[in-house]
Formats: structure tokens, C-alpha cells, sequence
């Protein structure tokens, strides 16, 4: 019996230990442990992928339990459209959802010149507060740490660690994560946190600039396009903080990417050759409409207005 | 006789692997109000509290090591696993000197919670030490109250379930 009791003593004494070392040796950075995480995600990842394959239908049940009551409505509308839109659709439907998915983060690549590679989730985070997902592509891909990865709409995270066939991504949403942005048109510099829900936390470098409610967010892209490729759409502001006297402005946004249904990414394996600038963003900027009227005056001569057509 | 208890272990260390691998690719995909439950937790705490302290240490230990390594896992490794062998020594520790654990549905369930809430606490406090932004004030306040929450409301259907199974090595003596 009391040698039962040192027994366990002493080996929780050493698995302390070498849990503290663990730590310590992973908090230093390196990659002590990318070997033994690479063989459990080669393990894992084909599970978790047939786990999130056959229960996906069961996990969408209990999600749609949790909002019933706005359901109802849905349904009833939805039933009217789908009698529609079966008369005139034979295709199946989940399929060209997951195509139209898939081709619009495409596009968003294609337009900005990324050369992507497409996945999809396979996992997310065991913890509701600390966002990262799994995805089913990995170095064999061409994916390493440090790469964007984007959704239709905009920027969804940056590659946190790659195993042959997956890969771990962190979420904007990830109250660690941090990214540069511009905000489009001005051009003004700011930097994105996450904060754990579904909005972001935007700050602007310069407290003088004009922000508002609309203003739209494009990635500033880093030195050498790592973590970040430049003019990935990030968010929308939709409230602006007052800060009197202090030194930056800070505003709430919106991410573009809806994260709650996020199935389907794209990782920037290599980065465009110029900076897309906001062309990326989701629906044209307003082209502005110059409006010139001259009127002949012979008197005036003073200042020469500048004709803004070159004919 | 012993080769019955070796499959067993066999038995519920794959049933632990897949319960793990079912959070992160099942419970936490969908769109829970408030957080949702975690069988991880629900397994592991009944199972502890049958087992040696020695035991206990070492299957929170590989528990905690395959959480923190299996993707995506993104701590520190070696975070859970420190949390785990604590906790699971801890528990088992304190069954062994209380015989009469399961004699009321209403104290196993309180256990369950205790033991639950101080998984959640002492990761969240050995990640304020290890300086990981993920322990902030709204995992303190706002995740560990919900998620406790959820647990101990699916306690009272999934830890008799658990006990049963691993029940056998109770009656060592």
C-alpha cells in the first residue's frame, strides 16, 4: 500500500516534469515537437476527416435545433422557393453550392494573382474560445507555416503549422492573432486584433484619421508576403470608438468572411507579383463621376483651372 | 484475469482517442449556444476517479500529450498534459479516501463539477503564467461558467454510462 502511494508519487513528480520541460521547450520556439505533431496529424487527420464527413448531417441537426423558432419562417419560405427552384435546377444542389463556394475564393485569387491551393475543414479548435481549424491539405500541397488563407469575401487566418496532408490554421477571430491593414481609399495604416467573438478590434495608427461606419479593410501584406500577401479584403467597420486625446483611433469591425460557415479555404502558396491595391474588395469602389462645368468667364484670369480631361 | 484487465485498458485508451478526436472534429463544429459540452471531460473525470492515483497521473498524462499535440492544437505542448496528470492524480488521490463516492447521483455530479471547474481553472492559470493571450478575462468569466455549465447539465446521463465501464477496478479492495 505505501509503496503503491510512492510509486504514484514519484510519477507524477517526473510527468510534471516533463510536462514543465515540454512547455518551456515549445514556448521557445523551434520545432522540438513539429516531429511528434506531424505523426499524431497523420494519425488524426484521416479520422477527423471521416468523422467530419459522416457527421456533418448530425452536426448541422443540433445546430439547427438551437435556432428553431427563426427556422420556421425560413422553412416555409424556403419550401416555396425550392418547389421553384426544383422545377427549374436538376443539378444537385449541394454539389454546385460547394462549386460556387469554391470558385468564388478562386476568383478572389485569380483577381488578385495568388496562386492558392483549395481545402476544407476538417476540424476546429477543441476549446470555443481559442479559434483555430484544420484543414485537409498540408506540405504535400506546397503549404508551410506563415501562409494567408483566404475564403470567398476576404482573409480567414494564417497557417500556423503543416503536416503532410494538413494543416492548422489560425483564425482572425483568435484573440492572438494580429494583422496590418490599410484602410481603403485613404490608404491610412492600422492594425487588426482579434478578440475571441465574431468582430475584430481595428487600430489606427494616426489619430487624426477619418474613419467611419462602411470604411473597408484591405491586408497590408508583410515583408516578403509573410504571414501576410497585400489586398486580401479583412472586414468592414461597423463602429467607430471615441477616444478623445488619445494617441490612435479605434473602431469595431466586421470580417468579411462569414466564420460561422466557413467550409471551404484557399492558402496563397505563392504571392501576387503587384500589390492588388483594393481591388479586391467585394463590390467595386464607386468610380467617381467628375463633374465640370465650365463657365466662360474672360474676366477671370487669375487662377487657371486645371481641365481634368486630357482629350 | 490479467489479460482481461489489459484489454480493457486496450479498450478505453481507444475510446479515449476517439472521444478526443470526435471533440475537435464533431462537438466543436457545431454551433452550440453558450460554448457546448466536453466529452473529453466527461470521460476523463469518471474514468480518474476509479483508478490508482498512479494511474490516474499517467492516463491524464498521454490524454493532455495527444490534446496538446493533435492537430489543431496550437498551445504550448504539454499545457493540457501538465493540467491532466494533476488534476487526474488529484481526483483519484481523493476517491481512493473517500469509498462511498458514488453513493448519491447528486455527489457524483458535484465531483464532476468540482473537477471539471479546476481542469478549466488550472489551464487557464498555468496559461496566464505561460503568458497565452487565449487565458484572457473572457475565458475566466465567460467560457469556463458556460462550458461548466453544459457539462454537468449531460453529466448525470453520460457518467454512470462511464462508470460502469471502467467500474471493475473500484472493487480492488
Amino acid at each position: 500500500m505505501n509503496r503503491d502511494r510512492r510509486r504514484a508519487r514519484l510519477v507524477l513528480g517526473v510527468l510534471i516534469v516533463i510536462s514543465l520541460l515540454a512547455i518551456t521547450l515549445d514556448l521557445r520556439g523551434g520545432s522540438t515537437f513539429s516531429g511528434p505533431r506531424n505523426v499524431l496529424s497523420g494519425v488524426v487527420s484521416p479520422v477527423q476527416r471521416v468523422a467530419s464527413n459522416v457527421t456533418r448531417p448530425i452536426g448541422r441537426f443540433f445546430s439547427d435545433l438551437t435556432k428553431i423558432n427563426s427556422n420556421r419562417e425560413k422553412i416555409n419560405k424556403l419550401t416555396a422557393d425550392n418547389r421553384e427552384l426544383r422545377a427549374k435546377r436538376v443539378e444537385d444542389k449541394a454539389t454546385s453550392g460547394k462549386a460556387d463556394l469554391l470558385s468564388q475564393t478562386l476568383n478572389l485569387a485569380a483577381s488578385g494573382g495568388y496562386r492558392v491551393v483549395p481545402a476544407q475543414i476538417i476540424s476546429m479548435s477543441q476549446s470555443g474560445f481559442s479559434r483555430t481549424i484544420g484543414i485537409d491539405a498540408g506540405s504535400n500541397s506546397g503549404i508551410k507555416p506563415d501562409m494567408t488563407v483566404i475564403a470567398a469575401g476576404g482573409l480567414v487566418g494564417r497557417v500556423v503549422s503543416a503536416a503532410a496532408n494538413s494543416a492548422t490554421v489560425l483564425v482572425i477571430t483568435d484573440e492572438s492573432f494580429k494583422v496590418g491593414v490599410r484602410l481603403a481609399g485613404t490608404q491610412a495604416l492600422g492594425v487588426i486584433s482579434g478578440r475571441g467573438s465574431g468582430v475584430l478590434d481595428l487600430e489606427l495608427l494616426d489619430a487624426q484619421t477619418e474613419v467611419r461606419i462602411g470604411d473597408e479593410l484591405v491586408a497590408r501584406g508583410s515583408v516578403g508576403a509573410k504571414p501576410f500577401v497585400p489586398g486580401v479584403p479583412v472586414g468592414r467597420v461597423i463602429s467607430v470608438v471615441q477616444t478623445p486625446g488619445a494617441l490612435t483611433r479605434i473602431a469595431v469591425v466586421k470580417p468579411f468572411v462569414n466564420l460561422a460557415t466557413l467550409d471551404i479555404v484557399a492558402v496563397v502558396v505563392s504571392p501576387p507579383k503587384t500589390d492588388p491595391r483594393d481591388s479586391l474588395l467585394p463590390r467595386p469602389m464607386p468610380t467617381p463621376t467628375v463633374t465640370v462645368t465650365v463657365t466662360a468667364t474672360p474676366q477671370a484670369v487669375a487662377s487657371p483651372t486645371p481641365s481634368p480631361s486630357k482629350s | 484475469m490479467n489479460n482481461a484487465r489489459y484489454t480493457k485498458d486496450a479498450a478505453l485508451i481507444g475510446i479515449a482517442f476517439a472521444v478526443i478526436v470526435f471533440q475537435s472534429s464533431v462537438v466543436s463544429r457545431v454551433a452550440w449556444p453558450l460554448n457546448g459540452p466536453n466529452f473529453i471531460f466527461l470521460l476523463f473525470i469518471p474514468w480518474v476517479l476509479s483508478e490508482t492515483p498512479f494511474r490516474a497521473a499517467l492516463i491524464g498524462f498521454l490524454m493532455g500529450a495527444v490534446i496538446d499535440l493533435a492537430p489543431p492544437g496550437n498551445g504550448p505542448a504539454g499545457q493540457w498534459a501538465l493540467v491532466m496528470t494533476l488534476i487526474g492524480f488529484g481526483l483519484a488521490t481523493y476517491a481512493e479516501r473517500s469509498r462511498d463516492l458514488v453513493q448519491s447521483p447528486l455527489v457524483e455530479v458535484g465531483i464532476f463539477a468540482l473537477g471539471a471547474l479546476a481542469l478549466l481553472l488550472a489551464w487557464g492559470i498555468l496559461g496566464l503564467m505561460v503568458g497565452d493571450d487565449r487565458a484572457s478575462a473572457k475565458y475566466f468569466f465567460q467560457f469556463i461558467p458556460t462550458s461548466l455549465l453544459w457539462n454537468v447539465v449531460l453529466a448525470p446521463f453520460v457518467l454512470p454510462v462511464v462508470r460502469k465501464t471502467t467500474f471493475v477496478r473500484r472493487v480492488r479492495r
